[in-house]
């Protein structure tokens, strides 16, 4: 039992370790000197080098990625050469947000794909389900930014349900959270739910021809109830993988969205720290979703036990 | 599997009912007068663009953090006002010496910092010794300044090395900002003023909140909280203001976004003056454009005010040379280079360079594409051959056109107040050299007050007539009101964005 626990634990370490020094060497090459950045238009090319020497980026490479891994380890992401505040609060503080658009976006891709998917297997030959196949299929191909514009032109500016975009002020209370995330999380879910429901669609589909649904037909179940009582929960394995590496696809999708609802989450931290060439910070943030996406696998591969008790040995 | 009979019905319900919904729904957009603010009484919420990297103006480039701190936080001891004339702000007054080598400065009483240090000489002193510390460029205009004496708690005297007509002007300026000892220590984050308004938070990139300083010596200004929230996007900007998000939109960058607030009467559209001049830039240093004939012609082959059209929407204004109307040297001359393609045509043919080939490096900013496209076509249509780059802003550019000089033509902003000095910087990214009319501004900076404005606009007049760069128009300074807010600066004479008299109802 522990032999697996650590190797899997092995495998996380080493991943978020490899993926680190991807990331510093990938960042280290791209065009675009932060000195200069940060001093701007009007600085001499002697300000310019004192502050690449201050922002420590005349030392070797590999001095630099060590302190940097260094300082990670102990929890301290770095100060900003360019926002001069820590790192790690300005991280903090926005985590939560994307976690609860993205979280929220999980949510409603759910709860359009589940229904929007058993309908389409379940109705697969009747013009209904034909049509609720057909609108998943456009739905995939509709971009987050697209979807967002169109949300917040008609249900923001021109009806007034809900703000066109920002988070909720401090002193505002939990009605004024839940209005300002609707729209964004729609915009993330919309998408995202399409292409779920048309993995629930060929799930159900397969689980749909199985003997022991037919068995349960026979036993004097409605259709509804065989299915809902053995099918889904078969179904229920590929979905899981598939909503797994969604969720990783709705961190960066979660970037579009909270540029375009102008939302200060990770998302638009990674963009406009990209902008400014605030290299540490950049790090930083992708280490996060790195984390977040191993994270996001081990959940999964848990809940498969808890879903199917058949895979619960051979962890 | 057979249907149940009470599938069928449960459809039928549906379609009118989804039927009914959409048309509530359409009414009641139709019906709903504007959003109502989510600012509470006597606050105030300002939809801006860029955002400022953080609040040190003393060590970070970028417009944003004067346009946010300047006068609204921190002060300076005299003041550029909207209508662009100079104004009086923590001195009461000031006297020059007969040899303009020492200017005397009486300082109002009774001024403190926001944390409750009191404002003297002592405090100018330290803010003008401290200049050497600047990285920024705009500490470079108070350069003369060779010390500043103490000769009274309220009365302290800078002392130049040579006479400079420009010092008056560059102290309402960044550089001119009065600091106190005990309130630089955390300029990125926390920097303390004399201004009407405290800084009570940033959240990078989205937001910096303003809250009334109590003890300003004026008494508490009109509001007590200003937020100025940051959009990268125009159209998300002037979505706050249709959804209530924000009470006043300034400095909008895309005029088209206007048409939806003309006519509204919820809505006042302004549009002002800046200090903007929209440049096509040419390297002087290097071929072609190191030929003045390949230069007259640039300015020949364009027509400005079509550009203008084309970028602008219309907005903004005409200008011939790096100098505003706001100036005091402006003239109103005719352009020395017309819109003329069959002469720039001639032009290039003297030249013996009939079909030029160059590279145009262009910031990935909306107004900056639409305007350079406008300007490829018109070269195109005389002969040249040009090479459109679109790089990523303000990193790739500022590396590739300012830093490294590797350009042939180039396109931006220039905001600086009277900015039209830098021809006379050796360091400046046009590569244009002059001796002759270095010597013109030195003599108008350092000459007799009375000659000043006249020996400057000789200057702007042999720089304009040398074609070093190319004016397309003077950037607008757009803006909307939500009804009830007044007070709003209607132009960007200075580097701030005066927010010290804006009100809502």
């Amino acid at each position: 039992m522990i032999v697996p626990v650590l190797r899997r634990i092995g495998v996380f370490a080493l991943t978020a370790v490899l993926a680190s020094i991807v990331i510093f060497a990938l960042l280290s090459v791209v065009p675009g000197d932060p000195a200069q950045v940060a001093l701007g238009l009007s600085a001499t090319p002697e300000a310019v080098a004192a502050q690449r020497a201050a922002m420590g980026l005349d030392r070797p490479v590999v001095l630099q990625y060590l302190d940097w891994i260094g300082g990670l380890l102990r929890g301290d992401f770095g100060v900003s050469a360019v926002t001069r505040r820590p790192i790690g609060t300005e991280l903090l503080s926005r985590v939560g947000i994307t976690a609860a658009l993205v979280l929220s976006g999980m949510a409603t891709a759910l709860v359009i794909a589940v229904p929007i998917g058993v309908l389409a297997a379940v109705r697969r030959r009747r013009p209904d389900g034909v049509l609720l196949s057909g609108l998943s299929q456009v739905g995939v191909a509709v971009p987050a930014f697209l979807a967002g514009l169109l949300l917040i032109t008609f249900f923001a500016v021109q009806l007034r349900w809900f703000p066109s975009g920002g988070w909720v002020r401090p002193g505002e209370g939990v009605g004024s959270l839940v209005s300002h995330l609707v729209l964004p999380a729609v915009a993330l879910g919309l998408v995202q739910g399409a292409v779920i429901a048309r993995y629930v669609r060929s799930a159900v589909l397969d689980v749909l021809r199985e003997d022991f649904l037919r068995t349960a037909r026979a036993k004097g179940l409605t259709p509804g109830r065989a299915l809902v009582r053995h099918g889904l929960r078969n179904a229920a394995i590929p979905v899981l993988t598939v909503c797994g590496v969604q969720l990783g696809v709705m961190l960066i999708g979660a970037v579009v969205v909270e540029r375009v609802f102008v939302i200060n989450g990770l998302g638009s931290m990674l963009l406009e720290k990209v902008g400014t060439r605030d290299m540490v910070a950049v790090q930083g943030i992708v280490v996060v979703l790195v984390l977040a996406v191993l994270v996001i696998n081990l959940i999964v591969d848990l809940l498969y036990t808890v879903v199917d008790p058949r895979l619960r040995e051979s962890t | 599997m057979e249907r149940t009979p009470h599938c069928r019905t449960h459809r039928r319900r549906l379609g009118p009912t989804l039927a009914s919904l959409a048309a509530f729904g359409l009414l009641a957009g139709c019906a709903a007068g504007p959003a109502p603010s989510r600012s509470a009484p006597g606050e105030i919420t300002v939809a801006l663009g860029t955002s400022p990297i953080n609040l040190d103006y003393t060590r970070s480039s970028g417009g944003a953090i004067p346009q946010a701190l300047l006068y609204n936080v921190l002060e300076t001891l005299l003041k550029i006002d909207s209508d662009g004339s100079l104004q009086p702000l923590l001195a009461e007054s000031y006297e020059v010496s007969t040899d303009r080598l020492d200017y005397t400065f009486r300082l109002r009483h009774g001024v403190r910092f926001s944390n409750g240090t009191p404002m003297t000489a002592e405090s100018v002193k330290f803010s003008f010794d401290r200049l050497p510390t600047w990285t920024t460029a705009g500490a470079k205009q108070l350069a003369g300044i060779k010390e500043t004496r103490v000769l009274a708690p309220d009365v302290v005297q800078l002392h130049l090395a040579t006479p400079d007509n420009a010092l008056p002007a560059a102290l309402a300026g960044p550089a001119g900002t009065i600091f106190s000892p005990d309130g630089v220590a955390a300029l990125a984050t926390a920097p303390i003023g004399t201004g009407p308004y405290t800084v009570n938070g940033y959240d990078p990139g989205t937001a910096l909140r303003l809250v009334a300083n109590d003890g300003y010596r004026a008494g508490p200004p009109p509001m007590r909280r200003i937020t100025l929230t940051y959009y990268s996007d125009p159209t998300a900007q002037t979505n706050a203001l249709l959804t209530g998000g924000a009470d006043v939109a300034i400095g909008i960058t895309a005029p088209q976004l206007l048409a939806q607030f003309r006519g509204n009467p919820d809505f006042t559209v302004t549009s002002g003056t800046t200090n903007g001049e929209m440049t096509l830039s040419m390297n002087n240093a290097a071929a072609p454009f190191d030929d003045l004939r390949v230069r007259q012609a640039v300015r020949q082959a364009i027509d400005a005010d079509a550009v203008r059209e084309i970028a602008a929407s219309g907005y903004g204004d005409p200008i011939t040379t790096m100098v505003p109307p706001s100036d005091p040297w402006y003239e109103k001359r005719p352009d020395p280079y017309p819109y003329d393609p069959q002469r720039a045509r001639d032009l290039l043919a003297a030249a013996g360079q009939p079909h030029p080939t160059v590279t145009f490096k262009v910031p990935n900013q909306q107004v900056y594409i639409r305007a350079a496209q406008a300007v490829q076509s018109y070269l195109q249509a005389v002969g040249f051959s040009v090479d459109l780059r679109i790089l990523e802003f303000p990193a790739v550019w500022l590396g590739e056109v300012y830093t490294a000089r590797n350009y042939q033509l180039a396109i931006i902003n220039h905001i600086e107040p009277r900015d039209i000095v830098s021809f006379s910087n050796p360091a400046f990214y046009l590569g244009y050299r002059n001796p002759r009319a270095d010597t013109v501004l030195a003599a108008a900076r350092s000459g007799p007050p009375a000659d000043y404005v006249s020996g400057m606009r000789e200057y702007a007049r042999i720089v304009t007539d040398d074609a070093a760069a190319d004016f397309l128009y003077l950037t607008p300074w757009l803006g909307v009101a939500a009804r009830g807010v007044a007070g709003q600066p209607q132009n960007a004479a200075s580097e701030s964005i005066d927010l010290t008299r804006i009100t809502r109802r």
